[in-house]
């Protein structure tokens, strides 16, 4: 049973890694907060069977492990408030040269954008869950992982063009409503 | 009749395969009729891809023995008392360190306190509060450079003496006992390291006080480590140094998860 469950959680590890990253921004950092979420993992009595759901709880494990940590060192309250704040980023259409994009500097570009952006980026893109499961780990609506994830990825776009203007050019054609 | 807009959210949704076959449909056709919206799939499609290989992946260890279940640990908190009443009859009965192994009993007390650990920080100055005069002078630092918080700490009374009682708890299962005690005649000020089925301990004198500290599963040389980092603290009575807190870090950073006791 102790095997059966740690062969469980074994495939998870990178993805969980990749989204402790981006929530601790340090790679020692994000190592501890995996560790600590695979512990309760592991102790925990009961546990989703079906497998998306399981992977939706390993997550939510993770993300209150952080939160906890955050309360309980009491500091970077901003950062706290900020990962259930909507990121206001009025640039809602852009143009850009995608040649340009390269992981060095979307790693970059990452660690700029606000702690909520980042961590819906690391939730769908990096950590590979679907709407549906972030939506469950975030405790927020489908459709609201759907426009926080444009919003992020719009934001990242703009940190990309701020790295000398040629990675992507945004042209605010129109603002949301306008 | 005018055609629905498509917005960013619906082409990330669209690169993300999370539209359903009408909508995902719409939006081929208009990525095959508008040059614009292909080039901004394009883009996301690139963005997605890149996002998802920023990360430097690392091979993430788990403790070695992690899945105590809640039972476990029911049963652990319903046998406390009779533990600290075990503990407290060998106390009575002459036991602690002045007589005789006191790595043994520390191990009992870490078995005891670390079954029912509350999440908390102490301050070692709260903990020394407790202590009665002969222990109030014993030395109970600051471990925190090693990412051990102090989460316990209690006196345990028998007739030949008191202990003090330091529980420590790490992120990773990691929990650290240290145990003080008067010292009788035959405790040396030497330092001596044992290690026996997955329990590392080691004792020391410093002054009056007798020392003895364990852990379990914790990797050999960051133990090694830490108990001499607080042996030659408690020496001296001083906090531990800064370099040696520094050397704490990287041990820890470098060691492997603890084995959950």
């Amino acid at each position: 049973m102790i095997q059966q469950q740690r062969d469980r959680i074994l495939p998870y590890l990178q993805r969980l890694f990749g989204y402790a990253q981006n929530l601790v921004r340090d790679r020692e950092k994000a190592r501890d907060l995996v560790q600590d979420a695979a512990c309760k993992a592991l102790a925990a009595r009961q546990f989703p069977r079906d497998e998306a759901a399981y992977r939706a709880w390993l997550f939510r494990i993770l993300r209150n492990q952080f939160i906890d940590d955050m309360r309980r060192q009491g500091r970077d309250n901003r950062r706290l408030m900020e990962l259930d704040a909507e990121a206001h980023v009025a640039v809602e259409y852009w143009q850009g040269d995608e040649r340009l994009i390269n992981r060095l500097m979307v790693r970059a570009a990452i660690g700029r954008v606000k702690p909520g952006q980042a961590e819906i980026l690391a939730l769908i893109d990096i950590a590979g869950l679907s709407y549906g499961e972030a939506a469950e780990v975030m405790n927020v609506p489908v459709g609201t992982i759907m426009s926080r994830l444009s919003r992020a990825r719009t934001a990242l776009l703009i940190e990309l063009e701020g790295e000398g203007g040629q990675v992507l050019e945004l042209t605010k054609r129109r603002k949301r409503g306008g | 009749m005018a055609e629905k807009p498509v917005d960013l959210a619906l082409l990330g949704a669209y690169v993300d395969g999370e539209l359903g076959v009408e909508e995902r449909a719409r939006i081929a056709d208009v990525v095959a009729r508008d040059p614009e919206v292909a080039r901004q799939v394009m883009v996301l499609s690139r963005l997605k891809s890149a996002v998802s290989g920023a990360v430097d992946m690392e091979a993430i260890d788990l403790p070695r023995d992690p899945t105590r279940r809640r039972w476990v640990y029911g049963i652990a908190a319903s046998l406390l008392v009779v533990v600290l009443s075990a503990t407290a009859i060998w106390l009575t009965a002459g036991g602690g360190m002045g007589v005789s192994d006191g790595s043994d009993r520390a191990l009992v007390a870490h078995r005891a306190w670390s079954a029912t650990a509350q999440d908390r920080s102490l301050n070692p100055r709260v903990v020394l509060a407790s202590a009665p005069d002969e222990l109030r002078f014993a030395f109970v630092p600051d471990l925190g450079s090693a990412r051990l918080r102090l989460v316990h700490g209690s006196v345990l009374h028998g007739q030949n003496g008191s202990a003090l009682l330091a529980g420590y708890a790490g992120s990773r299962g990691c929990r650290v006992t240290l145990m003080v005690t008067v010292a009788g005649s035959e405790i040396s000020s030497k330092f001596e390291l044992t290690e026996q089925a997955g329990v590392t301990s080691a004792r020391w004198r410093a002054g009056s006080l007798a020392y003895a500290m364990l852990a379990r599963g914790m990797a050999r040389q960051r133990f090694h480590l830490l108990a001499t980092s607080v042996f030659r603290a408690s020496l001296e009575a001083v906090p531990i140094s800064r370099e040696t807190q520094v050397a704490l870090a990287r041990s820890r950073a470098n060691s492997k998860p603890c084995m959950l006791s």
